[in-house]
């Protein structure tokens, strides 16, 4: 009996010390909270989904790991520069510049793709979306309230 | 290097901005500050477009939408220090250009054209178990990659040529520029052999990537023949699969295939020496890991084979890392391999560290001490190899 409690003991602690360690590394992980952001498609997207799963399918779309919207439509992401891209990473991806980085320089290795193509202001990247039926990129919230004819938010993320 | 749209798309802005202007104008006029604010936007793209083209001309591909060019160069240094003295020498240096081609969405093409000039460590044991180190001298021109994609969705794409065996984790990533280690563990050594399985392919391969719940699910079919044997089938498989966000992947590896006839000449590498490659059929089975979380990152691959008419294989290692900060990455590998032979294991322990100053240059400093254990009448021995090594990639 007392085997068993000691047992149970153990397994509690272990437990215990194994969700302190993922707990610390997912705090020394933790990329400081930036401002809200917006992921924005063409106003005839009809993905739907919850927030998890919206930010899931860009985060696919962004990192090249899938090509289509799940109903077919050949993707076109673009990317954004500055603060919103590295907005992007934090909120969407969850990633760090440098994963960012080593992320595309294996792809480029492995299999010659390259990051989808960067656009610097909001206006364009929207004129980009709005053109193609799987367009998606993202704007800062300042950028959403302004937003073109011919898009519209997929999922806002953020604090 | 894309072919470059851009002067033509400039000079549509600007007919578009011109003529939206004349109209806007004929409906509305534009403030004089809107009118400067839109000047000032046309300015900047011109400035953009200025910076990204310059004087310089525009590569036209001659049918393909897009063309991507990069490659990497990598150099290595070793220190290898045995019981029969040591040697030490800039034993590697590789040109690798790569090369990727855009017909249209569904068909593609990636070619790596490698050129190289290789010396690997040759370590012997003598009867005694006396150890020795000399550099052989190589020079190689290899087509590394040819391969052409038809994509049908993320789910099928049917890949013909040479490609990189799908198996495991290591062979996959395969590049200087992603390997924290630019030896790859042993039983991928030398870099063309078939130690447990053949590294390269040609053939076909059907591949894919599904969504699930759980997470991704990928998948590799492939079939071909090993270049230094291609009167041969190989045919294998590997399906991986990400649980859930915990970072952990697993994957599953089959193979068959009938391995060469060496001839055991003299000038070869004492893996090829000492591997019994007879011509023998053989099947594989095999586990992959990776688990990637935050700074932490573990990969690990088990590998076993049963041969026909000669001693079965086993190779497994296991290499945990550790980002100590955005730039440095300390690492370590246990690494076994039973070759099959009379011989004993061969196990490495090596512990390494990584320092990238930028994305695309990545340096390593490696220290490995190389037991060769004792079994058919060949006494165990050690060798410690000590490599600096850089690549720069592009």
């Amino acid at each position: 009996m007392t085997q068993t409690n000691d047992t149970s003991a153990i397994t509690m602690l272990s437990r215990t010390v194994i969700r302190l360690l993922l707990a610390g590394i997912a705090m020394v992980t933790t990329i400081n909270a930036s401002a809200d952001i917006a992921v924005v498609v063409n106003a005839g997207n009809d993905f739907s989904g919850t927030t998890a799963e919206k930010r899931e399918i860009a985060a696919q779309l962004f990192l090249g790991q899938r090509s289509q919207w799940p109903s077919g439509t050949p993707s076109k992401p673009i990317l954004r520069t500055s603060e919103t891209h590295s907005a992007m990473l934090t909120e969407v991806l969850g990633m760090s510049r440098g994963d960012w980085a080593e992320h595309w320089v294996r792809q480029k290795q492995q299999s010659g793709e390259t990051p989808p193509r960067e656009v610097g202001r909001a206006g364009m990247a929207q004129r980009f979306v709005a053109r193609d039926p799987g367009g998606i990129t993202v704007v800062s919230e300042t950028e959403a309230g302004q937003l073109d004819d011919g898009v519209k938010i997929l999922v806002t993320l953020g604090d | 290097m894309h072919r470059s749209t851009k002067p033509m798309a400039l000079m549509a802005a600007l007919s578009l901005a011109a003529g939206h202007a004349s109209v806007q104008a004929a409906q509305d006029p534009p403030s004089r500050d809107e009118l400067q604010q839109r000047i000032k936007t046309l300015e900047d793209m011109v400035f953009e477009n200025t910076e990204a083209i310059g004087s310089r001309p525009v590569i036209n591909a001659f049918d393909a939408q897009d063309i991507d060019l990069g490659g990497f160069f990598h150099n290595a240094f070793t220190f290898a220090d045995t019981d029969d003295g040591s040697e030490a020498a800039f034993n590697r240096q590789t040109f690798e250009l790569l090369l990727r081609a855009d017909l249209n969405k569904d068909w593609s093409a990636f070619f790596a054209q490698a050129f190289i000039r290789d010396a690997p460590p040759d370590i012997r044991v003598d009867g005694n178990g006396n150890s020795s180190v000399d550099f052989d001298h190589d020079i190689e021109t290899p087509l590394v990659i040819a391969w052409a994609n038809r994509s049908f969705s993320d789910g099928f794409n049917l890949k013909f040529g040479r490609f990189i065996t799908p198996h495991g984790i290591i062979n996959r990533d395969h590049f200087p520029a992603v390997l924290l280690d630019a030896e790859q563990p042993q039983f991928l050594r030398p870099f063309d052999n078939d130690t447990i399985f053949p590294n390269f392919v040609n053939g076909i391969t059907a591949e894919g990537r599904f969504f699930t719940p759980v997470g991704q699910t990928r998948y590799a079919v492939y079939t071909g023949n090993f270049v230094e044997n291609s009167e041969a089938f190989v045919s294998g498989a590997r399906l991986g699969q990400s649980l859930w966000d915990t970072g952990l992947t697993v994957g599953l590896n089959v193979a068959e295939g009938e391995r060469r006839s060496v001839t055991l000449a003299g000038e070869q590498l004492p893996e090829l020496r000492a591997t019994a490659n007879n011509g023998q059929d053989y099947e594989l089975y095999g586990a992959d890991m990776t688990f990637q979380r935050g700074p932490l990152e573990i990969k690990s691959e088990y590998l076993t084979t049963e041969e026909d008419a000669t001693a079965d294989r086993e190779a497994f290692y296991v290499q945990p890392a550790v980002d100590l900060t955005s730039s440095w990455t300390l690492f370590y590998r246990y690494d076994r391999l039973d070759r099959g032979t009379k011989f004993g294991d061969e196990v490495e322990n090596m512990l390494g560290i990584n320092f990238k100053p930028t994305d695309n240059v990545r340096l390593r400093a490696t220290a490995t001490r190389r037991d060769l254990r004792s079994g058919g009448g060949r006494p165990s021995s050690e060798a410690d190899i000590v490599q600096f090594s850089g690549t720069f990639s592009f």
